[in-house]
């Protein structure tokens, strides 16, 4: 009985240390939170999302920053900042690492691959350290495409 | 019959090794056993509906492998919603 109780008690602990480890994952996350991502989450309006090390392939993860406009206003602000002209489809180009926004060529060194959807009024910025991430986030998009049809 | 407290009952039944010995004390003290089975009967749905509760905790969190952190400005959202955005956007483009 008492060993019983015992093993009760001992899974009670473990699963508390869980639960502070996770909190303590959450605080760390602050800490990881890029320049860019804190030049935007300030902003009214806008819903910024930083994903840190999304798998792509077995060996390649990339950090992926997401901008969200809440309302037309907004979008229309980040349409002017990135300048984005049209207003239906999809926008995407190569951009330089810390400011997206300004259309660089690539040429191997790290840049950032930027997609916006005015329909979503959604922007997405997927940083690429070299060729071999760049090359890898297109197999890996046209895996999502294969997979999607 | 001499009068045994439960944790004097407990003890005795935990040094209790000698075959049959326990089936005795059972018949003799009653009332002792069925207290004993009813708090090992409690303690051992504790710790199913621990373990049940652990594995759908751990199970439903997104895959650990698909990402390192996620951050967010916003509370509301989980950190598989900013997965699919992700993927979702890419699709987009193409």
């Amino acid at each position: 009985m008492k060993t019983l109780f015992n093993h009760l008690i001992l899974l009670l602990a473990l699963a508390a240390t869980l639960l502070a480890l996770q909190g303590c994952a959450v605080d760390s996350r602050n800490d990881m939170q890029s320049e860019l991502y804190k030049r935007y989450a300030s902003r009214d309006g806008l819903t910024v999302s930083q994903v840190r090390g999304m798998r792509i392939n077995d060996s390649v993860k990339i950090d992926v920053l997401i901008l969200v406009a809440d309302d037309a206003k907004v979008w229309q602000d980040c349409t002017e900042e990135f300048d984005i002209r049209n207003s239906e489809g999809v926008a995407s180009w190569i951009g330089a690492p810390a400011h997206p926004e300004r259309r660089v060529a690539w040429d191997g060194n790290p840049c950032c691959k930027v997609i916006a959807s005015p329909a979503k009024q959604t922007i997405s910025i997927y940083t690429l350290q070299n060729d071999v991430e760049y090359q890898s986030l297109l197999d890996y998009q046209l895996n999502l495409l294969m997979n999607t049809k | 019959m001499k009068k045994l407290t439960d944790e004097e009952f407990e003890k005795l039944w935990q040094q209790e090794t000698v075959k049959g010995m326990s089936a005795r004390l059972s018949g003799q003290f009653p009332a002792w056993n069925r207290r004993r089975r009813q708090r090992r009967n409690i303690a051992a749905s504790l710790m199913v509906a621990s373990v049940v509760g652990l594995s759908v905790w751990f199970a439903s969190s997104p895959d650990p492998q698909a990402y390192d952190s996620v951050a967010c400005n916003r509370s509301g959202y989980s950190d598989s919603h900013w997965l699919d955005v992700a993927n979702d956007m890419l699709i987009t483009e193409v």
